[in-house]
C-alpha cells in the first residue's frame, strides 16, 4: 500500500475535473498522471501513461464512457462518474470497481478509490472488457462504427464501409475503404453486435457485409468464393452459403 | 361504420322497432280485404324485412349532408327524392309478391293489388323511409357528439401529459446533478461564482414552477432560457457561446410556455455537448403582423450518428403547439451543412392583441 496509486481522470466538463482534481490532492497516495477533456485523448493516455486507474465520466463527445472502455487494451480498473443513467448503473453494479453519482463527496471517493485499492492489492481479474461493454449495451441496438486503436489515436470506422472481417488469431482483421485494421476481439463477439441483416458469417472466420457482395463461384464441391465489388474473395462454406441464400 | 349495423344489439333493437309497422300493415291488408291474417302476415313479413334494410341506407345521405349545414333545403329534397324511390321499390316488390302468391296454389282468392293496396304501401314507405332519415339524424348527432367528447377528453390528456413531460424536462434531473456538481466545483476555488450559481439555479427553477399552462409573452420564455443557459455555460465553460437575433417588436408576442427552452436543451445535448469544441447556439425570433417565427441553430457532429431521444422534446413542442393552435402553428426542423435548425411558426393576431397592449403600456 506504500505504492502510489496512478490515476488518470476523465471529464468533458471542466468543473467537474476541477472537483475531481481537488478531492484526489486531498487524498493520500495517490497521484493524478492526466486529465482528459475527451475520449480520444483518455485513450492515447492511457498508451502513454499506463494508470492504475482510471476515473471516467459516461456523457463525452465523440467517444463516450463506454467506447474508452471498449477501445483500452488491457484491463484497467474503472470507476464510473456520471450524473445519471440507471441501464448504466445496474450494469456496473456487477463489472466496475464502483461509480460515482454527481454530485458525490470526497469522501465517497476515497471510499471508490479505497475499494479500487484493494481489487488491486487481491490481483482481482478485472471484469473482462467484452463482458463489461455488453453488459452496460444491454438493448444497445446494432452497431454504427467499429473503434479500432492506431497505436495511440483512435479510427472510427462507419459499418456501412466494412467490406469484409476476418479472424486473425486473437484478433479480427477489419477490412474497408481499401485499408485493413486490426481489432483484439473476437469474431463471434462482434458479430453479435453487427446488424445481422447485412453482415453475415459466411464461413467459419469470415464476415461479409452484403452490400459489397458482386457474385458467388463456385471453386470445387461444396466450397464457393464470393467475391466483393472491389475484386476481393472470400471463402464460402456450405452453411455460410445457405446462410447467404436465405438472406438474397 | 354504420351505427345500426356495428353493433349487433342496435341492429336487434332496430329490428324490433320494425314489429309494430309489421303489425299495423297485416291488419291494413286485413281491413282492406285482401286476405286472412296468415295470408296477410306472410306478405308482410318478407316486405317489411326486406324495407328495414332498405331504410338502413338512409344513413349515407345523412352522413353526407349533416344537420346544420346551410343547404337544408337540398337535402330536404334529396332525402324526400331517395325516400320516393325507396318507396316505388317498395311497391315494386309488393307487386312482385303478390303475383307470387298468384301463381302459388296455396292461397285461393283474391291476390293482386288494388290500388288502394298500392297507395298504402307507398305512402307507407315514403314515411318510413323519412323516419329512418330522422333516427340516422338522431345517430349521427349521438355520435357527433360523443366524438366531440372523446377528443376534449383526449385534448386534456395530451395538455396533461405535456405538461408531466415538460415539468420532468424542466427538472430535468441530468441538468441539475450536473449543476450541482458544478457549484461543488466551484464552492472551493471561486465562491463567489458558487453563490452565483446557486442563485442562477434558484432563479430557474423559479421560472420553472411559475410557468403556467396560459400563454406569457416571448420576453418571458426568452428570460427563462437566458437563465437556463447560463447555468449551463458554467458546466460548459468556453464551449458554449450563445448568440441572439431577436427582433424586439416581437418580445411582447404572446407564446406558449416551455416553446423554446427544449429547443435549446436539444441544441446544447445532441449539438454543443457532442462537440470537443463546442460551438455557438443560435437563437432568434422575427414576425410579422401574422406571424412570429423562432428558431434555435446549433452546430452538431457530423461523424456521429443521429442519436435517439432528439425526438422527445420536439415532439412534445409540437403536441404543445397543436394542443394551442390546431393546426396554424408548424415546427419545422432540419440539418444544413453541419448546423442544425428548429423553427417555430406561430399565429399572431388573435391571441396576441390584448397583450400588445399590456406591453406597450408597459414601455
Amino acid at each position: 500500500m506504500t505504492d502510489e496509486l496512478r490515476v488518470i481522470l476523465v471529464d468533458d466538463e471542466k468543473p467537474a475535473r476541477r472537483l475531481l482534481r481537488e478531492y484526489l490532492e486531498g487524498t493520500p497516495g495517490v497521484s493524478i498522471v492526466a486529465e482528459c477533456g475527451n475520449g480520444f485523448e483518455a485513450v492515447k493516455a492511457v498508451a502513454d501513461h499506463e494508470p492504475d486507474l482510471m476515473l471516467l465520466d459516461i456523457q463525452m463527445p465523440k467517444l463516450d464512457g463506454f467506447e474508452v472502455v471498449e477501445l483500452l487494451e488491457r484491463d484497467l480498473p474503472i470507476i464510473f462518474i456520471t450524473a445519471h443513467d440507471e441501464h448504466a448503473l445496474r450494469a456496473f453494479e456487477v463489472h466496475a470497481v464502483d461509480y460515482l453519482l454527481k454530485p458525490y463527496s470526497a469522501e465517497r471517493l476515497r471510499e471508490a478509490i479505497e475499494r479500487a485499492r484493494e481489487r488491486i492489492g487481491r490481483g482481482d481479474e478485472p471484469a473482462s472488457l467484452d463482458e463489461l461493454v455488453s453488459a452496460a449495451r444491454p438493448d444497445g441496438g446494432d452497431l454504427e462504427r467499429i473503434l479500432v486503436r492506431d497505436g495511440s489515436d483512435v479510427r472510427v470506422v462507419p459499418v456501412e464501409t466494412v467490406d469484409y472481417i476476418e479472424a486473425q488469431d486473437d484478433a479480427v482483421a477489419i477490412h474497408a475503404d481499401g485499408a485493413t485494421h486490426l481489432k483484439p476481439q473476437r469474431l463471434a463477439t462482434l458479430e453479435e453486435r453487427l446488424d445481422p441483416k447485412r453482415f453475415i458469417r459466411v464461413h467459419r472466420s469470415f464476415i461479409l457485409n452484403i452490400d459489397r457482395l458482386r457474385s458467388i463461384e463456385l471453386y470445387a464441391k461444396d466450397s464457393r468464393i464470393a467475391i466483393l465489388k472491389d475484386g476481393a474473395k472470400v471463402p464460402v462454406s456450405r452453411s455460410g452459403y445457405s446462410r447467404l441464400r436465405e438472406l438474397l | 361504420m354504420h351505427p345500426i349495423l356495428a353493433s349487433r344489439r342496435h341492429l336487434a333493437l332496430y329490428l324490433m322497432a320494425w314489429l309494430p309497422v309489421a303489425a299495423l300493415l297485416t291488419v291494413a291488408m286485413m281491413i282492406t280485404g285482401w286476405g286472412g291474417w296468415v295470408q296477410s302476415l306472410l306478405f308482410v313479413f318478407p316486405m317489411v324485412v326486406v324495407y328495414a334494410f332498405l331504410c338502413l341506407s338512409a344513413w349515407y345521405p345523412c352522413r353526407a349532408m349533416p344537420l346544420g349545414d346551410q343547404r337544408a333545403e337540398m337535402a330536404l329534397l334529396m332525402h324526400i327524392a331517395a325516400a320516393a324511390l325507396s318507396a316505388l321499390l317498395w311497391v315494386a316488390m309488393a307487386w312482385l309478391l303478390a303475383e307470387g302468391f298468384e301463381r302459388s296454389t296455396l292461397y285461393a282468392g283474391r291476390t293482386n293489388l288494388t290500388a288502394e293496396h298500392t297507395g298504402i304501401i307507398f305512402v307507407a314507405g315514403l314515411l318510413l323511409y323519412l323516419l329512418s332519415v330522422a333516427i340516422h339524424y338522431l345517430f349521427a348527432a349521438a355520435e357527433a357528439s360523443r366524438e366531440a367528447e372523446r377528443r376534449a377528453l383526449e385534448a386534456e390528456l395530451a395538455a396533461r401529459d405535456a405538461e408531466l413531460q415538460a415539468l420532468k424536462a424542466q427538472l430535468n434531473p441530468h441538468f441539475l446533478f450536473n449543476s450541482l456538481n458544478s457549484v461543488a466545483s466551484l464552492a472551493a476555488t471561486d465562491p463567489a461564482g458558487a453563490r452565483d450559481m446557486c442563485i442562477q439555479l434558484g432563479d430557474y427553477l423559479r421560472g420553472t414552477l411559475k410557468s403556467g399552462s396560459g400563454l406569457q409573452p416571448l420576453d418571458e420564455e426568452l428570460a427563462q432560457v437566458r437563465r437556463f443557459l447560463r447555468v449551463e455555460s458554467v458546466r460548459y465553460g468556453d464551449r458554449l457561446r450563445v448568440v441572439e437575433e431577436i427582433d424586439d417588436r416581437c418580445l411582447g408576442v404572446k407564446v406558449p410556455p416551455l416553446l423554446l427552452q427544449p429547443l435549446v436543451e436539444n441544441a446544447l445535448k445532441h449539438g454543443i455537448a457532442e462537440l470537443v469544441e463546442g460551438g455557438e447556439v443560435r437563437i432568434g425570433a422575427r414576425c410579422s403582423s401574422e406571424l412570429l417565427t423562432v428558431w434555435v441553430e446549433n452546430p452538431f457532429d457530423v461523424e456521429s450518428q443521429p442519436k435517439t431521444g432528439a425526438g422527445v422534446g420536439l415532439a412534445n413542442v409540437r403536441h404543445r403547439l397543436e394542443n394551442v393552435y390546431g393546426d396554424e402553428a408548424r415546427l419545422r426542423s432540419g440539418r444544413s451543412g453541419a448546423i442544425y435548425r428548429a423553427e417555430v411558426v406561430i399565429p399572431v393576431a388573435a391571441r396576441a392583441s390584448d397583450s400588445e397592449q399590456k406591453d406597450g403600456s408597459d414601455d
